[in-house]
């Protein structure tokens, strides 16, 4: 198996079926992006020159590339492929995972690990329902069960060994910010670019959920960083006004319906003091995108159960900045899909930087 | 902020959805991709369990390959492939007789 930097020392029990099933897992989900994806590619061309379209842009939407290739074989079979490695990717886990059940969980709720930073947690935090979604068919969702984190980070590890979660930190302006905010955390990742990037700030993660924040803090202390976890939503932080000189999200949005987007948007201008930046990372908007490449990625909206997928990717994310109050927004995009093995840079494809004058 | 109402065709975490126009089609991929990981996981033990042997000076190359089964190892081996045979077509009789 591809090892990932990001890994966390869990005491899972890799003995060798576990450790090969996961390897298979992995060996399909580059298959997928290596063989399959180019080979729609091909079918796309073939099906548009027949029509006599000068480019791959020619059709006007992504229903019309649907007609040309939905019925195509190799569309179908990528689409079950696709599929059948996603849930491939959840049953071995969930074996090993099973495996050292009590050793992981009593792991988990170990408060005493030499952590430099703090865990907050709220038992009485009233979850947005759309948290709860299941997103990308994670067997009891981000939150559902005491190893929701530890699945999510370790799914993470498998379907994007090489995945640049720092990616947000390294696009922020170099700066001696105070206090810096990153929501949405997860299982942390994104916030120890910052926490590394940074290292005077203090740094804070939040999350809905607890078992993603107690994997956060065990990662930290791990890397010997002293972050501060809270449970809360981005929509209500209960920080202070301007307390922040930098808030961030890292793929984030794209599973948020829109009026919770335009909700965390104006939290982060509350919390951010005047000069601060909010910086946004996720994936790329349909705007930036060719009616072909809509088409191929509005299969993670059904089949990779990402029911806001298609509803942040129409979103003027810009637009919903300058309404909360923020002067000067700048977006970066890049490369729309990135390769299996080849997000070690440029990720994410969507970056935008908003400043509270 | 509730939960929006699902478009049609959505499945839900877990949901077996049909991709191939032939149902049994689709049964014979999974199949096949749960055969593979099978496979994989005896290649990947296989290649363990010799280089555990190599090391320890147990095992010398092309060994594996000269070996003849003795009669009585030719009829654990038919008995281990006949139940390994009856495993997977079990598991296609489960898929297409599923309610």
């Amino acid at each position: 198996m591809q090892h990932s930097t990001n890994s966390t020392a869990s005491p899972l029990s890799w003995s060798q079926p576990h450790r090969a099933r996961l390897d298979f897992a992995q060996g399909l989900v580059k298959q997928v992006a290596s063989i399959f994806r180019p080979s729609v590619d091909e079918a796309w061309q073939k099906a548009s020159s027949k029509r006599g379209l000068a480019s791959r842009s020619a059709p006007k939407n992504s229903e019309e590339v649907g007609v040309l290739l939905d019925d195509a074989a190799m569309v179908r079979f990528m689409r079950f492929m696709r599929r059948k490695s996603q849930d491939f990717k959840w049953q071995a886990q969930i074996a090993l995972e099973a495996a050292s059940a009590p050793d992981l969980e009593r792991w988990l709720e170990n408060d005493d690990f030499g952590f430099n930073g703090t865990l907050e947690l709220n038992p009485d935090l009233s979850i947005p329902d759309y948290y709860s979604e299941g997103f990308h068919h994670q067997p009891d969702g981000y939150a559902g069960s005491p190893l929701s984190g530890l699945s999510y980070d370790l799914g993470l590890d498998i379907s994007f060994p090489t995945l640049q979660s720092n990616g947000v930190a390294l696009h922020v302006p170099q700066t001696d910010y105070k206090r810096i905010l990153d929501l949405g955390c997860g299982s942390g990742r994104s916030t120890e670019g910052y926490a590394t990037r940074f290292s005077e700030a203090t740094v804070w993660g939040i999350d809905p959920s607890e078992p993603m924040l107690r994997l956060a803090s065990k990662r930290a202390a791990e890397r010997g960083l002293g972050i501060n976890f809270r449970q809360a939503t981005a929509e209500q932080t209960k920080f202070p006004d301007g307390y922040f000189g930098l808030v961030s999200a890292t793929i984030l949005f794209h599973e948020v319906p829109k009026e919770g987007s335009r909700k965390i948007i104006g939290e982060a201008f509350r919390v951010l003091d005047h000069g601060g930046c909010l910086a946004i990372g996720d994936e790329l908007p349909f705007a930036s995108m060719d009616a072909y490449e809509q088409w191929y990625d509005q299969w993670q909206t059904v089949h990779n159960n990402e029911p806001y997928w298609e509803e942040f990717k129409s979103l003027d994310l810009a637009k919903i900045c300058k309404d909360a109050g923020f002067e000067r927004v700048e977006v970066r995009t890049g490369d729309r899909l990135r390769h299996f093995a080849d997000l070690t840079s440029g990720w994410p494809p969507f970056v935008l930087l908003a400043w509270k004058e | 902020m509730a939960k929006r109402p699902r478009p049609p065709g959505w499945g839900v975490p877990g949901d077996w959805q049909q991709y191939f126009k032939d149902e049994s089609a689709q049964h014979l991929a999974e199949m096949a991709v749960d055969l593979a990981a099978a496979v994989w996981v005896a290649i990947d033990r296989q290649q363990v369990l010799e280089w555990l042997l190599e090391s320890r000076g147990q095992l010398a190359p092309g060994e594996i390959e000269a070996f003849k089964p003795t009669p009585e190892q030719e009829l654990e081996l038919t008995a281990r492939r006949d139940e390994f045979l009856s495993q997977m077509f079990q598991t296609f009789r489960r898929a297409l007789t599923k309610p």
